[in-house]
């Protein structure tokens, strides 16, 4: 194997060629250590000062893999055969001679891998020694040893191997997926590309176990694992990470559909049948999926994001895969933090009540008070409920925010008698809190602390929709408090769907009118049916009725006609803090105007009517807006005199009752003038010539006229 | 997902450069794909429902964050106009959502298409400029402390 002797101390004809220097070694040779050298297995070198190798025994140049007849001059040629851990050429600077010699300070050890010609590794250990002048200051040389360490290195490699393979697949293991994931993430985000983290579970897998055994169960995983890995690019990662799971990391895809070809590979891989001992096998894969960039970049985040995946996956009907939506994710989170926030703004006392009056406007005197729940918010400042409300409206929040409520407005209630002021206060109790948990007994815990006639003064408002989810609960419920003088209120009625035999059987006192429909009834003759039915509703039923959402005199009016007296909305006091509420009640003074409905009209009057003025002034809004923008969509409405609802209610009812009668003509001729007009405006508009305002405000002025006379009409009814 | 047009894709165009309420805007542009693709297929007064109810939810959740930093940046102080526009628009977003609510509740749905309208409109006015100015407002601030 040695090529080079020293006992041959002149230059080899190489040097000589390449024009390099090699130094002799005179003092070697005479000592006659060459022929030990020749004959140890391990490698010694010697180097100059400046890390030019001066010798190299015949060890050197089997260990090193370099031809016997190579040159050696330098650290580089020395090195031709190594590597590096992924098998790239080793980086001179960084070996430990031409480190030494560049800095001149002792250098650690180092292991090197040698490339072994005919296939394999052999791992070097290579130490360097200082050799120092006789004055010890100067370097006179460097000796350096390497030995062989391979079954060192191999031994420990397989125990590495063992921490991070399965034994049963030979499948990395969950500890080396977690280090390539590391990995691949930071290539990937270094090329911008895409990377996709899989969880993996099999359908079916334990059945087979039973049935087959666990024998033929651990084969069924061999199996699965071989055809993951055939599956994927030789890039990828199949790992199994304990059980029936396995994950995987994919790249080298470009699109949402690369992916979704991928993915229909492995499963179809995996589903296909596997014949163990004989028997055939099949189980099927969920598979979750996220995908980087799109979600996070950490690591156990995305193995977590793809674990709910594949719950998604297997919700979803097993054997297929579903990709992890962030947006989704983040939508929960939010969701979550919002609940568990209204919780602690519970905690921290972050609610209070807003007490609004309930006004009898026809007695001019206030009749109660409605609590209702404001969140003061520590950055969004107050809140209404219907803002937090339906969010927790299915959540055990809304029964702790419930039963606050019963418990603050029962301490108010008490507050207010020791000051004199004895005023019923209803306060609202939601669905979930009624029919479920403890309701009953923690009431019945919070009128105990209050001496009955206090209690006397709590009323309950129960929305239509929630009674309806059961009805029979919440009429034994009414019943058993009803007799300790609570009242109960239905409240937005006419959203829900009661039946009649509902009322019937509820022991209610008072029906709420919905404040929208209240809102609307004066420019949606719909709106104002419903108001009207409602009333009427409650006087059949001998309950009382209260009208929500009222804003304005005509409001009041309107609904002091249609037989409703009692009134609560912004037109009479907005919800007000606890403290301001005495104040108020004792400066109260009843609108003089509410005393024009008993002047017009002491009694109800005609309904019809009423409805009238209402169809009409919703007439006109839809023909002006129609003229004002007759691009917009805005469908006109019935100009044809005959087709208007009016015009039948003068044909039939009007000529019933008021046949004869002069105010009836006036009103038959408003309203064909009224018809007439926005006739006209409608064929302007269709000769693509704009709405003129001369015809505009003649088309109101007759609008004006047509009022007039359905009012002249009511006081007849009145007057009859 | 096919047959459901204009469905946003988040871009950077729509970023404000604020990391927290970037993330969170996400969430909005979800929430109105989502409203998109279900409207498309059932527009039932539930579907109109459970919109509204995640958008009362984002609004109490995303404008908590974004008035939260506002205060810290001491946004009202160093930009009155931007700062009290800004929060007009965040309770014209939820009395705007709580009266569609009120629509379902009486009968009177609105109209898909006015809905989505409404969430794009939010989206381009309030996101693309509103926010957008919140956003280079905290950015300077935080770029001056760092």
């Amino acid at each position: 194997m040695a090529a080079q002797s020293t006992d041959d101390m002149t230059p080899p004809r190489q040097a000589a060629r390449s024009g390099r220097a090699a130094t002799r070694l005179p003092p070697l040779a005479e000592l006659g250590l060459s022929r030990f050298l020749d004959s140890i297995e391990d490698g010694l070198q010697i180097w100059s000062p400046e890390g030019r190798l001066l010798y190299a025994n015949p060890a050197t140049y089997r260990l090193f893999e370099v031809p016997p007849e190579a040159l050696l001059c330098t650290c580089g040629d020395l090195l031709s055969c190594c590597v590096d851990a992924a098998g790239d050429p080793v980086d001179h600077g960084n070996f430990s001679i031409c480190a030494l010699a560049a800095s001149g300070e002792v250098a650690g050890e180092t292991v090197l891998r040698v490339r072994v010609r005919g296939g394999g590794d052999r791992w070097l250990r290579i130490q360097a020694y200082f050799q120092h002048a006789a004055d010890d200051r100067q370097v006179a040389g460097i000796i350096s040893t390497s030995v062989d360490v391979t079954r060192f290195i191999e031994a420990e490699q397989d125990l590495q191997r063992q921490a991070q393979f399965d034994a049963l697949t030979r499948l990395p293991n969950r500890v080396l997926f977690a280090d390539r994931l590391h990995q691949s993430l930071a290539t990937a985000q270094r090329r911008h590309e895409m990377l996709a983290v899989c969880m993996m579970d099999l359908d079916g897998f334990k059945p087979v176990n039973d049935r087959l055994g666990h024998k033929a169960g651990d084969r069924l995983l061999q199996e699965i694992a071989y055809r993951l890995e055939n599956a994927i690019r030789a890039d990828d990662t199949a790992a199994r990470l304990g059980g029936d799971e396995f994950a995987l990391l994919l790249g080298g895809f470009h699109s949402h559909a690369e992916l979704d070809l991928v993915m229909h590979r492995i499963l179809h891989e995996v589903a296909r049948p596997v014949v163990i001992e004989g028997q055939s096998a099949a189980v099927s894969a969920s598979i979750g999926v996220t995908l980087f960039p799109g979600d996070f970049s950490d690591p156990d985040q995305l193995l977590r994001h793809a674990d709910q995946a594949m719950y998604k996956a297997k919700e979803d009907g097993k054997g297929r895969y579903h990709v992890f939506d962030p947006a989704v994710a983040s939508k929960l989170k939010a969701s979550r933090s919002l609940l568990k926030k209204i919780q602690e703004a519970l905690d921290a006392g972050q609610f209070c009540l807003y007490y609004q009056p309930k006004v009898d406007c026809r007695q001019g005197r206030v009749v109660g008070l409605e609590a209702l729940v404001r969140w003061r918010h520590p950055v969004l400042g107050l809140r209404a409920p219907s803002e937090f409300l339906p969010l927790i409206e299915h959540e055990d929040s809304i029964i702790s925010l419930g039963e606050w409520v019963v418990g603050a407005a029962l301490e108010q209630l008490g507050q207010w008698r020791a000051a004199g002021l004895m005023l019923p206060v209803s306060v609202n109790i939601a669905a979930r809190q009624f029919l479920r948990g403890n309701f009953t007994v923690r009431l019945g815990e919070l009128l105990e602390r209050q001496p009955p006639e206090v209690a006397r003064l709590l009323g309950i408002e129960i929305v239509e929709t929630a009674v309806l989810d059961d009805v029979g609960m919440v009429s034994q419920m009414i019943q058993h408090y009803r007799a300790q003088g609570i009242k109960f209120d239905l409240d937005d009625f006419g959203t829900g769907y009661s039946s009649l035999v509902h009322l019937k059987r509820l022991e209610i006192d008072t029906l709420k009118i919905d404040q929208n429909f209240v809102h609307d009834m004066l420019d949606d003759p719909g709106d104002l049916t419903i108001v009207n039915g409602v009333i009427n509703l409650a006087n059949a039923f001998h309950l009382g009725v209260v009208a929500e959402g009222v804003e304005d005199i005509e409001h009041v009016l309107t609904l002091l006609e249609l037989g409703c007296d009692v009134m609560q909305g912004y037109g009479i006091a907005r919800p007000m803090p606890a403290e301001r509420v005495a104040d108020w009640v004792r400066d109260f003074r009843p609108d003089p105007r509410w005393r024009i409905a008993d002047a017009r009209f002491p009694q109800r009057s005609d309904f019809d009517l009423l409805l009238g003025k209402v169809l009409h002034r919703y007439w006109l809004q839809r023909l002006l807006q129609a003229a004002q923008d007759p691009a917009g969509g805005t469908v006109w409405p019935e100009l044809d005199y005959r087709e208007c609802r009016l015009a039948r209610w003068y044909a039939e009812a009007g000529m019933k009752r008021f046949v004869g009668r002069p105010e009836l003509l006036q009103f038959d001729i408003a309203h064909r003038e009224v018809h007439r007009l926005g006739q006209a405006i409608h064929n302007e508009i269709m000769n693509d010539e704009p709405a003129r305002e001369a015809s505009i405000a003649a088309l109101n002025a007759a609008s004006a006229s047509l009022v007039q006379a359905i009012e002249t009409l009511q006081k007849l009814i009145v007057r009859t | 997902m096919e047959g459901v047009q204009n469905l946003l894709v988040w871009d950077d165009g729509y970023a404000t450069g604020v990391t927290e309420i970037d993330e969170q805007h996400m969430i909005l542009v979800h929430t109105l794909n989502e409203a998109s693709v279900k409207l498309a297929g059932d527009a039932s007064i539930e579907t109109l429902e459970q919109i509204t109810q995640d958008l009362l939810a984002y609004a109490l959740y995303h404008f908590e964050t974004e008035e939260a930093l506002m205060q810290e940046y001491g946004y009202e102080e160093g930009s009155r106009e931007d700062a009290a526009r800004h929060l007009e628009q965040h309770r014209a977003f939820s009395a705007k959502v709580v009266a569609v609510r009120d629509g379902l509740k009486t009968g009177t749905p609105i109209a898909p298409a006015d809905l989505l309208a409404f969430l794009n409109d939010w989206l381009v006015n309030h996101i693309l400029n509103t926010d957008k100015r919140l956003g280079a407002y905290i950015v300077a601030r935080r770029e001056a402390t760092a």
